[in-house]
């Protein structure tokens, strides 16, 4: 992978500009942190970048879009759903593939929720249906991740060993975060979102917490 | 309390109501109607289950015709649904839907004769049109946000199995189930053009004033529908849709000279037909406009007004008894009786 240098970011809404035009450069092994106060434009960014980098990513975004009446292994499988052809994809809906069954219950172990494997999306809790998200994203091993608060759902330990794993899984990542210590743990660079624009872009390892404040 | 829109709306349909009632064209034309009517309750309370042999088998041919009308109209409505985007599906779907199912068998009985394809298709095609026009809206519904988060490059079909059918899966079951209990109606219905179901032997009752058969018809006919739940079953459904092709019944074979003649003569308007050309058209067709037309569209409105602010009153009275905030279970299951 070769990184990315996205220019002309921008989008408005009903006119009104909300993000850029701002520029971007991406490297290859970069874990940003994307923060900033909520309605800096760190969803439309996010937003933005999937449209860019569109096959190469796996995507968490903020509103999570798992399929209510699918079980969390459907929701899981739906990851990997342009790999495969369409009579296999049909065919896993009702009766899924014993392989693929068992490659998404290791990886829901490592987001302690083998138990939960059948049952529909719709009567999870807030942080399980954010981890079959993640799990969705781990599924479809891209090699960049886009995530929206991956975390925002999740306790504390659990959003540890949660940062831990899409650390180890990805090797370049940007994850937006209203969380600034995670930020700060979890990525090797920050960058900072202010009324549209890039406000700071620092290694994170040059910052501290009350640095990235002053955006707040 | 008048300044309420919904209080001035409900007020404004009454006083059309009333007004039409002046008009309306309801003359009681039996000689003694409260004989008759207490003849009818006397039939339903001593109903006769064993008059005729037919009786079981018209029972078995309404649900046949229902399965089989309501199995093809579904699947035409749902491929239809998933280009109703496009104006001539929505214009084609209008029409065949505002077309009564009595009025299609009429038209089908011009050619296709007492075969069981008048039947079928007399309920599967004005149902079609309504379950295009409902499942599309039901998909419309479907969360969009699935569908973005997506991996890009899946294919449609897997994209539309994925996020859309789950997601509307239990609603157009619900809708669907409901069509199919429409359909037994429709189908008992049908009889009374001579279809071989529950209307022909009802007709035929009624009019020899046999009402203890027709109460033990009418009997029947109400248990089969208020055991639906019990009897209709997803696990079962496959079997019913491939079995009730087989009952239909042999009905009388097509007469294909009849549907020859229905397209080249029957369906031609006269004066075309005599060879009086576009000339005799024009006063042909006012002719029928004044003295059948217009007098029929008039009654209907009338009448549609009547009944709407009558129905209106009566589920008012009746809701109560199918409400959760009046009485208890036993009062609401026996408040559906009415449906």
């Amino acid at each position: 992978m070769s990184g990315y240098d996205l220019s002309g970011l921008k989008a408005s809404f009903s006119g009104k500009r909300v993000i850029g035009p701002m520029s971007l450069k991406v490297n290859p092994g970069d874990k940003i942190g994307l923060v900033g106060k909520s309605g800096a434009g760190k969803s439309t960014l996010i937003r933005l970048i999937h449209e860019r980098v569109n096959r190469d990513s796996s995507l968490i975004p903020q509103d999570l879009g798992l399929v209510n009446a699918l079980s969390v292994f459907h929701n899981v499988f739906m990851g990997q759903l342009d790999k495969h052809a369409t009579w296999y994809n049909t065919v896993t809906l009702a009766r899924p593939f014993a392989k693929d069954r068992a490659e998404v219950n290791t990886l829901l172990q490592s987001l302690g929720m083998t138990e939960k494997l059948w049952t529909p999306a719709a009567s999870l809790s807030g942080g399980q249906r954010q981890r079959v998200a993640i799990a969705r994203a781990l599924y479809r091993n891209a090699a960049v991740l886009l995530a929206d608060e991956p975390v925002s759902a999740l306790d504390g330990p659990m959003a540890n060993s949660v940062m831990t794993l899409l650390r180890e899984r990805f090797s370049t990542s940007i994850i937006a975060l209203h969380d600034v210590d995670l930020a700060l743990n979890y990525c090797t660079r920050i960058v900072g979102i202010h009324d549209g624009q890039v406000a700071l872009d620092q290694p994170s390892a040059d910052l501290t917490s009350s640095d990235i404040m002053s955006l707040y | 309390m008048f300044s309420s829109p919904t209080v001035r709306t409900s007020l404004i349909f009454l006083a059309i109501a009333l007004v039409g009632l002046l008009f309306a064209d309801i003359a009681i034309t039996a000689s003694n109607p409260w004989r008759d009517l207490g003849n009818f309750f006397l039939g339903m309370v001593t109903p006769n289950f064993f008059s005729s042999e037919g009786l079981m088998t018209a029972l078995l041919r309404t649900v046949a015709f229902a399965f089989v009308g309501v199995a093809l109209g579904g699947a035409a409505g749902f491929l239809l649904a998933l280009v109703y985007r496009s104006l001539p599906v929505r214009m084609f779907c209008a029409f065949v839907r505002a077309i009564h199912e009595l009025f299609w068998a009429l038209i089908f009985l011009q050619f296709f004769g007492f075969h069981p394809l008048t039947g079928v298709l007399a309920i599967a095609i004005p149902y079609a049109g309504i379950f295009a026009k409902v499942y599309s809206e039901i998909l419309e519904e479907a969360d969009p946000d699935p569908g973005r988060a997506l991996p890009p490059g899946t294919s449609n079909i897997t994209a539309f199995l994925y996020t859309r059918i789950p997601d509307c899966w239990v609603k157009m079951r619900t809708y669907t189930a409901y069509r199919l209990e429409c359909g037994l109606r429709s189908s008992a219905i049908l009889g009374f053009v001579g279809l071989p179901t529950l209307g022909f032997y009802l007709e035929a009752s009624f009019s020899q004033g046999l009402y203890s058969d027709a109460g033990a018809m009418l009997i029947l006919f109400y248990v089969l529908i208020a055991t639906m739940p019990l009897w209709v079953r997803p696990k079962l459904l496959p079997v019913y849709i491939l079995a009730a092709p087989f009952f239909l019944g042999e009905g009388l074979p097509i007469v294909w000279g009849n549907v020859q003649r229905f397209f080249t003569e029957d369906i031609v308007p006269a004066p075309l037909r005599n060879g009086e050309g576009l000339a005799g058209l024009t006063p042909w067709l006012s002719d029928l406009m004044v003295n059948e037309a217009m007098p029929g569209i008039w009654n209907t409105i009338v009448l549609t007004q009547i009944a709407l602010v009558a129905t209106g009153i009566i589920s008012l009275l009746a809701f109560p008894l199918i409400s959760n905030h009046f009485g208890g279970p036993i009062r609401r299951n026996a408040g559906h009786v009415y449906w």
